[in-house]
């Protein structure tokens, strides 16, 4: 198996932070406020809950096989044949994310920075600095986590604060949206929002114990849905949903309409910046845990060999979609849609079919 | 050709991993959870012994006692006795055989700077004695060694004990002489400077410490100046610079351990560290790998640091050198080992991490909000001497609408005349500035600053007139070269330059993107890096305990323990309460109160 070192509940707090919250940059609110109107802001504190609920029965699964990571546990409970179909498809998800959120972002970048760059390129520079980040391994992408977040919180939290100056109240009405029921129905389908918190159980090796990792999650799983929301009350407040519904990117537009004084015209530079260097991050940890799985898949004991072929894999998946269009309505709903039966409900099963197997690991010895 | 092939194969083929260490990580373990001395105890009475000069490994941290001392010398002789040495390099109790042996090891007469005076002790015994020209002080020898050891009374108490124990403890009034009976030793030591005394009959010689060599005076740092606080810096010789700490530091538990490193030139190195302050693996870990150094010339702080450092293709230096004797004091009282090597005015300090790069000795000197303010000031310039010239790129080539209007107008008219396109622009004003900064050193110091302002400000002037660079690409560049001024570590300044230019091309080819591409991959690899087994961007990434003093520098009475990452055996750098006097005095108020 290979060695990942290991890392504290606060270097991984900031992993899944990072992991979860950089949707808030992409085209996830204009598309939940098409779907859902003016009630994403509390649709998505329903889907935190949701995923906090299947993060407990994640939780339940990892303290039964303690210090096994999730694909060992697919193995255990499971048996080798469907542990390896789960934990293949698992590999899959994470290779499909990397891809697509890949495209999204590349669309995006073309659109309003880099128009005249091709998206080979951007996909390509992406994807190089995510196989890097392979080589140097998962302790180094932790602490970088780490590193990064603080500054990209400030700078998130003061654009929202300056946005303050063009909050509407009457923007949030109505209140309860297209009706309470599609909140709440979408709320909880949405939870696969949530479903990086999942990383937590694939390097439960790296974590000291289950405590850390119940700790890391739930911890990231609140803070992640008070950030999301926060930025979905924000946009809500300072458009009319509307307009959140035509805009691709409403977090960029929301900084470049931010004036203060002659000088500070725009503020997109600094959300530009921010936005990157997360995406980035955020690219690198998915692209390691896809390295990662299939290593423990294969029970390889070196993931440096499999970083530059899965980056090939991944940039293949980057270029399938036809256009920016069939990426947002096909590919990252897709994502959305299914990602809940990989990440949430694969577990589950793995869980309750290790309880009527009586399947249980070893008790970790205190060292 | 073939090189190129077999990297282009490496890279396309896979090898293996070799079974190897991580590499040396310091953890957790009992050294920390040992009994943390209260600052008072640390202090203990001086006196009691003097700095350890041993290659041996020691880390008990009780001073020995004398007969313990004794015991252990014992020891090593009967050890030396039972493994049956060398013959050849054992000196001969005839003189002329000993003679024949130091010409031929110094490769006489071709060797014109090693002197060999052959007298009479006590116009009786036959001897010779053996030193180099220049290293020696000729006064003492002349007028405290040769007068005494050639007078005719020389041997009028001696009695049935050795002749050369007897002049070493009646005769020779100098400081500091002990004696050896291997030819290796007796070489060394002459190399170092120390005179031997051979003697007919006596299979030992006696080495005296006479030496005397020009050195440089004592004079205020050059590359480190500060306005408040010490204004001493190190100078080339070794026993100085240990005598300059030696001086801040006194405390019977500063070690002072002697190597010699260069398979050579064997050039001497000083470690030293506070013993039960310092952590022991640590001291352990230096001193392998500047033992296991196997290299013919080591010369200086820098090329030990090259053959210590855990990683030698990451641009950030992962040991912190100073010129300061006040600074490596405060390294050694931080819980680091220093390594301070002949020949070169600076001290090496390790672990250490990227926060440790930003202080200055004048932090702790100033008041703590002028501690802060400077901080926060280097890492503006950081910022500035980093980015800049690369942020200046990708806006004017890729994101013009990201300027505000005004801004705008003024680099579109500066740029009107301008005949190159930007990226040539900025490294031909970059060139020229790193040319100005390079050439004022070289040149004579008399005329070097005025080069350089001189040569930095006709030079932009002349660029702007000419039309060959924007004005505000001149405003750019110096600020960036300001910035870099302002990085008080040498080896991390020249590190952010080179980076600079990294960011500069990663601008010109993708805008924002590159640049947030190009700072992501040089975070990642300066996450990966670890300074003797301590992670570089300790105690944010990964989160360890904050002592009270990494970029925001608090009142120093509430920096109560040194920095966690350091897993020092003696966490406490203060008392609980430092300002003692603010109880007493409030206690005596209480009293009077009281009485009132």
């Amino acid at each position: 198996m290979i060695k990942e070192g290991k890392f504290g509940v606060y270097e991984a707090v900031c992993l899944v932070i990072i992991a979860i919250c950089n949707k808030i940059f992409s085209t996830t609110p204009g598309y939940i406020t098409r779907t859902i109107g003016t009630t994403g802001w509390y649709m998505t504190l329903i889907s935190c809950t949701t995923a906090i609920t299947f993060f407990a029965l994640i939780y339940l699964l990892l303290k039964r096989f303690p210090g096994k990571n999730i694909v060992e546990i697919y193995d255990a409970s499971l048996g080798r044949v469907v542990g390896f179909v789960f934990s293949f498809l698992l590999m899959v998800s994470f290779l499909s994310s990397v891809g697509i959120y890949s495209r999204e972002f590349t669309e995006i970048m073309k659109t309003y920075a880099l128009p005249a760059t091709p998206p080979s390129v951007i996909i390509g520079a992406l994807i190089f600095t995510a196989s890097v980040a392979v080589f140097l391994g998962l302790e180094t992408i932790a602490r970088v986590a780490k590193l990064a977040l603080f500054p990209a919180l400030l700078g998130y939290f003061l654009i929202l604060v300056f946005s303050s100056e063009y909050f509407e109240l009457h923007n949030l009405f109505p209140i309860l949206g297209y009706g309470l029921d599609k909140t709440v129905i979408t709320g909880i389908l949405r939870a696969s929002a949530y479903d990086e918190v999942i990383i937590l159980a694939v390097f439960a090796g790296s974590l000291q114990g289950a405590g850390h990792i119940k700790k890391a999650g739930f911890t990231s799983l609140l803070l992640s849905g008070f950030i999301i929301s926060l930025g979905l009350l924000c946009f809500s407040l300072v458009f009319e949903y509307t307009n959140i519904q035509e805009i691709t990117i409403v977090a960029y537009i929301l900084t470049r309409s931010l004036k203060y004084g002659t000088f500070f015209q725009r503020l997109d530079p600094i959300f530009l910046l921010l936005w990157i260097i997360t995406t980035t991050i955020y690219i690198s940890i998915l692209f390691y845990t896809t390295v990662s799985i299939y290593c423990k898949l294969f029970r390889l004991q070196d993931a440096r060999p499999v970083a530059i072929p899965m980056a090939v894999l991944a940039v293949s998946v980057a270029i399938i979609p036809k256009d920016f269009s069939s990426v947002l309505s096909v590919y990252v709903e897709g994502i959305r849609t299914y990602g809940n039966i990989t990440f949430f409900i694969m577990p589950v099963i793995a869980l309750i079919i290790a309880v009527i197997r009586k399947k249980k690991g070893e008790p970790e010895c205190a060292d | 050709m073939p090189g190129f092939l077999k990297t282009i194969t490496d890279m396309l083929t896979y090898k293996e991993l070799k079974n190897k260490e991580r590499g040396f990580e310091l953890l957790e373990d009992e050294a920390q959870s040992a009994p943390q001395q209260s600052n008072a105890q640390q202090q203990g009475s001086s006196g009691q012994q003097n700095s350890t000069q041993s290659k041996k490994n020691k880390s008990s941290r009780h001073p020995l006692t004398v007969e313990e001392w004794n015991g252990g010398r014992k020891a090593e002789n009967t050890e030396d006795v039972c493994q049956a040495p060398d013959n050849t390099d054992i000196i001969s109790t005839e003189l002329q055989a000993n003679l024949e042996v130091i010409r031929q090891k110094f490769l006489m007469p071709k060797n014109r700077d090693i002197i060999i005076r052959e007298f009479k002790i006590g116009r009786k015994i036959k001897a010779f004695m053996a030193y180099i020209d220049g290293m020696t002080d000729k006064q003492t020898l002349n007028l405290s060694i040769l007068p005494q050891l050639m007078s005719r009374d020389v041997f009028e108490e001696l009695g049935e004990e050795c002749p050369a124990d007897y002049l070493m403890e009646n005769i020779l009034a100098v400081h500091d002489v002990r004696k050896t009976n291997k030819y290796s030793d007796a070489v060394m030591q002459i190399l170092n400077g120390l005179s031997a005394l051979f003697l007919e009959g006596s299979g030992e010689c006696i080495l005296i410490e006479a030496r005397g060599f020009e050195k440089r005076n004592v004079e205020a740092p050059k590359t480190e100046k500060i306005v408040k606080g010490s204004q001493e810096g190190f100078t080339e010789n070794l026993r100085t610079n240990v005598a300059l700490i030696r001086r801040i530091i006194k405390n019977e538990n500063l070690v002072t351990e002697m190597l010699s490193v260069g398979n050579t030139n064997h050039s001497n190195c000083a470690v030293m560290y506070m013993e039960g302050i310092a952590n022991p693996k640590v001291i352990q870990e230096i001193k392998k790998r500047l033992e296991r150094i196997d290299a013919a010339f080591v010369l200086g702080d820098g090329m030990i640091e090259q053959f210590i450092e855990d990683n030698s293709f990451m641009l950030f230096p992962q040991i912190a050198s100073t010129e300061r004797p006040d600074r490596t004091a405060s390294f050694i009282m931080e819980g680091q080992v220093v390594i301070i090597a002949e020949g070169t005015p600076f001290a090496l300090a390790a672990p250490v991490t990227f926060f440790g790069l930003f202080h200055t000795s004048e932090d702790t000197f100033v008041r703590w909000p002028g501690g802060v303010f400077l901080r926060l000031i280097r890492i503006f310039g950081l910022f500035c001497a980093t980015f800049l010239p690369g942020l200046y790129v990708a806006l004017t080539l890729y994101h013009i609408e990201m300027i505000p209007t005004e801004l705008l107008i003024s680099v579109a008219k500066a740029k009107e005349l301008v005949p190159f396109p930007t990226l040539l622009e900025v490294l031909i004003m970059e060139i020229a500035f790193e040319l100005i900064r390079e050439g004022g050193i070289r040149v004579p110091s008399v005329i070097g600053q005025t080069l350089g302002i001189v040569g930095a400000l006709i030079l932009g002037q002349a660029a702007v007139t000419a039309g060959l660079v924007s004005p505000l690409l001149v405003i750019v560049v110096s600020i960036t070269g300001l910035g870099s001024f302002a990085i008080p570590n040498y080896t991390l300044a020249i590190a952010i330059r080179i980076e600079r230019f990294l960011f500069i091309f990663a601008g010109a080819v993708l805008g924002f993107y590159g640049i947030s591409l190009m700072a992501v991959l040089l975070i990642y690899f300066a996450c990966s890096m670890k300074s003797f087994g301590v992670p570089y961007f300790v105690p944010v990434a990964p989160k360890t305990k904050v002592n009270r003093d990494v970029v925001f520098r608090y009142p120093i009475w509430t920096q109560k323990e040194r920095p966690d990452a350091l897993n020092t055996p003696n966490r406490k750098r203060q008392g609980d309460n430092p300002k003692h006097w603010i109880s007493e005095d409030s206690e005596e108020e209480t009293d009077k109160g009281g009485n009132t």
